[in-house]
């Protein structure tokens, strides 16, 4: 009996309360080696893979890099006037200067977590600096946010899950809607559009920076599917992730100043 | 005393065990196949010493398994207590009863346990919506027989003697 009524308290409870971090945390440190252990396999096979990757392939992927390299700076010259630009433009209407961010990169912890949910555990956790509700991006988009820190991991929800939700803005045409994850088949939907919302199949979407949880930009996937269904007041509206879930083995953590 | 201590050893061992081989990465497809390791621990830790074991460590244990799995706090605690309450029950019929009755007794209680956390994530609006779900069970009584003698061998081994006192 005992048992069951503290659970049934906790499970109401530890939302709300603010011990249950800390609880966390503490239980966190008995569960770390088990997730470290997990993935001890999958790291050896990358280390393997570097000690055994043929030394043309690397002069070869050196050059290819650095190509990349050179144009991503070329890319980024032209970013920097615009930056500028932008700045002043928005001195000019008075509004609030845009904020810089920088990145941290942590690795993947292979780790299975619970089927339902989606979410995936890093290997920077409170010592490295990462706090709660910090965005993840990965080269392509956004990734998720930051639900819970442990001593030396981190646990991110991925935009996917059921409980996940963004304000969206269309590049196209500046329209914003906020998009919650659908929990199936590695998709958002976009909720409570009106019928006569300026969305179309193939629009970009990024992050509008509304509510400040998530700064302004990043792109988090296009529109693939748009339903009018005339018995509902809304526009279903399926979004598919920019960012490469599937093949994510190192993500960056956003840091606003 | 000496016995408990190897007791607690033991259990700290096969906790271990279940818990890497819970969140051991599979790939996507055969996720939901993966058999239900730490409720198959705490049932078979009941069968065996029912004396040094009971619903409130099965609890401890299903906390440490939300932290793990990142499930919300108490979840599989409540699960994990009430399935071992009820072993705790079958206990002293079952251990009598030849392997396929039992075999299909512990299908039950995985059963009941699976149905109770697709509860609460249906409760949480996540419904996996497919039916392999179920999956989870048949392979937890194909692994169970292996996993029983493992468990037993391992007990063995730590010199925990084996308590065939029946209440």
């Amino acid at each position: 009996m005992v048992p069951i009524l503290l659970s049934l308290l906790l499970i109401f409870f530890s939302p709300r309360w603010k011990g249950t971090a800390l609880v966390q945390d503490y239980l966190g440190r008995v569960v770390e080696p088990i997730q470290f252990t997990v993935d001890i396999p999958s790291l050896l096979m990358e280390k393997c893979q570097l000690l055994f990757r043929d030394r043309l392939m690397l002069l070869a992927e050196n050059i290819d890099l650095r190509q990349q390299q050179m144009y991503m700076q070329a890319k980024i010259q032209k970013l920097h006037a615009l930056e500028a630009e932008n700045l002043e433009l928005k001195e000019l209407l008075k509004s609030v200067g845009q904020e810089t961010e920088s990145f941290f990169v942590a690795r993947l912890i292979h780790v299975n977590a619970d089927p339902f949910s989606h979410q995936i555990l890093l290997n920077k956790g409170k010592q490295q600096g990462v706090i709660v509700g910090q965005p993840v991006i990965d080269a392509h988009g956004l990734v998720g946010v930051v639900l819970a820190t442990h001593q030396d991991t981190s646990r991110v929800l991925l935009l996917t899950d059921a409980g996940f939700a963004v304000p969206l803005q269309s590049v196209r045409s500046g329209e914003r809607a906020i998009a919650t994850g659908s929990g199936v088949g590695g998709e958002l939907r976009l909720n409570y559009v009106p019928r006569t919302a300026d969305f179309m199949e193939g629009d970009q979407l990024v992050t509008s920076g509304l509510g400040g949880k998530f700064p302004e930009g990043y792109p988090v996937g296009v529109i693939t599917s748009i339903q009018h269904d005339p018995s509902t007041r809304f526009t279903l509206i399926g979004i598919t992730p920019s960012a490469k879930l599937g093949q994510l083995r190192h993500v960056l953590l956003v840091k606003t100043k | 005393m000496m016995r408990v201590f190897r007791w607690w050893v033991f259990l700290a061992i096969g906790f271990y065990l279940s818990a890497i081989l819970t969140v051991f990465p599979l790939p996507q497809s055969v996720q939901w196949y993966r058999p239900q390791w730490m409720l198959m621990f705490v049932i078979a830790c009941q069968l065996m010493q029912p004396k040094l074991f009971n619903a409130l460590i099965a609890w401890g244990i299903g906390i440490l398994v939300d932290v793990l799995l990142g499930t919300p706090l108490g979840e599989h605690a409540l699960v994990y207590a009430v399935i071992c309450y009820i072993t705790a029950f079958m206990r002293p019929k079952l251990i009598l009863e030849p392997i396929w009755t039992q075999l299909g007794k512990i299908f039950l209680l995985v059963c009941l346990g699976q149905i109770s956390l697709l509860w609460f994530h249906v409760f949480a609006g996540q419904n996996p919506q497919t039916l392999l779900y179920w999956f989870g069970t048949v392979t937890s009584c194909l692994v169970w027989p292996a996993f029983a003698w493992l468990l037993r061998v391992i007990s063995q081994l730590l010199l925990v003697p084996p308590l065939f006192a029946r209440r």
